[in-house]
């Protein structure tokens, strides 16, 4: 009686596998809902990149080409999910060519990716798009990210014109534009300027708890080399002018990031409150038939 | 001897005559018949090249009128506009010093197919082809008719569906059809008009210098015979201070970067 190492168990098991699985996928014309399951199940562990590539599976061995094409939406959402918007682009090719009409589901994908990639040229033309000759909640959707895509390219009138196409009643959204454009950025230079004296570039742009940390380490450490310096020793003054260095060149720094931080967040502040949270996610329990479920 | 000269003279009048019929009746301007019911057309156009692993995609809106009129949004990768306004062709690339500017009757011939193809056509393929010599050519199961046209520099092979629609165009270096330079394959067709398709799916291969190059382009919201609002087609209203110089080597003269 020979014993069988773990390693040929499986390899025998794969081997089983492979050779079963044409005559059990010829079985049935399609996809059964256990495998789409286990690719659900995938997704909702947050794997995301495994998920991608079990409805990549899925889209390979199906025979139908429209449920080829559900699947590699799948795995394009997937794969966008897991911030791989390079093979998400590729799998939406795919869709699109098995299934023409599933180009609506595709351009909103693809725009969700271009923002990712801040590609705002290209999300803005696929949203403007999908502003047009689409119903509700496609629309809404579309106009809303369009307006965000606009905010982001900094063309304010732009991002109302954008909203107004959107058929829902987007009065919050509207405010929050008005009120982005009342306020204003902050200056990077002037926070760089301004943070040569330690902690006023982080107040500048209205972080004063990195501004007090800030006037405080520099304070102790500049007290510390003068200190040292007064008392003649000149290896502790050394270490400490060297750490005073980069805390200064950090309030110097700082001061130019927390301009940028400023504005960005202005920015997505005014964004979440025109999307509302706005998202699209697919119904996986009715795969093969692509759905997507519209969050507002 | 009169008779003789007269009867020679007829021959050559019959053979030219129905050579011309033969050309009058080819695919080609069977195709380029068809297309003269498409008036305007409005879309979006995709289109991913992919040539020695360099993927470049660019997006534009393109409103198309006849005769002459276009307006061409280009928003990636150059945002570049084109306007023609029925008399006039105007280009300009954001950031260009000039833009380029000629009378459409004096433009040259490429940039006149540009101009006048139907989107989501093979109009720009077709139109190099006519008045070409039409050969028949053995029928396959996916494409039941099949032309072949010697362009002189390569030898192109159109083919039909089933459902009588242009599906392929292939290019060879001749017309032993062995070795292709080109294959396009247009799927996702329309009916603009009864049995006159657009394809908004156009995938192309190219093999050049022993490269492979690929191009997939797609036509979205196509709109066909529609109205379009005119005032896309007024250059004036798109490029404001823009010089305009009517060649290339004026807007970017020798030793500029671009």
């Amino acid at each position: 009686m020979t014993t069988l190492s773990l390693k040929d168990i499986f390899s025998r098991v794969a081997g089983l596998t492979f050779t079963l699985y044409p005559l059990l996928s010829s079985l049935g014309s399609d996809v059964t809902l256990p495998e789409t399951q286990f690719a659900q199940k995938l997704s909702d562990e947050g794997n995301h990149p495994a998920a991608a590539v079990e409805f990549r599976r899925l889209a390979i061995t199906s025979t139908s080409t429209c449920t080829r094409a559900s699947f590699h939406w799948a795995a394009a959402y997937e794969y966008g999910l897991a911030n791989n918007t390079s093979l998400s682009e590729k799998m939406l090719d795919q869709a699109e060519n098995d299934n023409p009409d599933i180009t609506t589901e595709a351009l909103l994908l693809r725009g969700k990716n271009a923002m990712t990639t801040r590609n705002w040229n290209e999300a803005a033309f696929y949203f403007q798009g999908l502003t047009q000759g689409t119903t509700q909640p496609v629309s809404r959707l579309a106009s809303r990210s369009l307006a965000v895509t606009r905010l982001h390219q900094r063309n304010v009138s732009g991002a109302r014109e954008s909203l107004a196409l959107s058929k829902d009643d987007e009065q919050e959204g509207f405010q929050a534009i008005d009120n982005y454009a009342r306020g204003s950025d902050k200056n990077p230079r002037i926070g760089g300027l301004l943070g040569m004296i330690p902690g006023l570039g982080y107040a500048y742009s209205g972080e004063y708890q990195n501004a007090a940390r800030s006037l405080i380490l520099n304070s102790l450490f500049i007290f510390g080399m003068v200190d040292t310096a007064d008392k003649n020793l000149w290896g502790p003054f050394a270490v400490i002018s060297f750490f005073e260095v980069t805390w200064y060149s950090g309030s110097i720094y700082g001061g130019i990031d927390a301009a940028h931080r400023y504005n960005q967040d202005r920015l997505e502040n005014c964004a979440s409150e025109i999307t509302k949270g706005g998202q699209i996610t697919p119904d996986y329990s009715q795969l093969p038939i692509l759905r997507l479920q519209y969050k507002f | 001897m009169t008779t003789r000269f007269e009867s020679i003279a007829l021959s050559i009048l019959f053979v030219l005559g129905s050579a011309t019929m033969n050309f009058a009746n080819t695919l080609v301007e069977q195709l380029i018949t068809g297309y003269e019911s498409i008036q305007s057309v409005s879309c979006e156009v995709r289109r991913d090249a992919d040539s020695g692993g360099t993927q470049v995609r660019a997006l534009s809106r393109v409103f198309f009128q006849k005769p002459d009129k276009l307006h061409v949004d280009n928003v990636t990768p150059l945002p570049r506009r084109i306007v023609s306004d029925g008399t006039t062709f105007f280009s300009y690339v954001e950031g260009d010093p000039k833009g380029y500017s000629r009378p459409i009757s004096k433009l040259e011939t490429d940039m006149l197919i540009s101009l006048r193809k139907v989107p989501a056509t093979a109009m720009d393929h077709l139109m190099r082809m006519r008045g070409m010599a039409e050969t028949n050519l053995p029928p396959t199961s996916t494409f039941p008719v099949r032309k072949g046209y010697d362009t002189g520099k390569m030898f192109a092979v159109l083919s039909l569906d089933t459902s009588n629609r242009l599906a392929r165009i292939e290019m060879f270096t001749s017309s032993d059809l062995k070795q292709a330079i080109a294959k396009i394959d247009y799927s996702n067709f329309i009916e603009a008009a009864p049995g006159i398709w657009l394809a908004g799916l156009h995938q192309s291969i190219m093999w050049m210098g022993g490269n492979e190059s690929k191009e997939t382009t797609r036509f979205d919201h196509l709109s066909i015979n529609k109205p379009i609002a005119q005032n896309m087609f007024k250059a004036a209203l798109y490029f404001s201070n823009i010089d305009f110089v009517p060649s290339f080597d004026q807007m970017y003269p020798q030793g500029s970067t671009k």
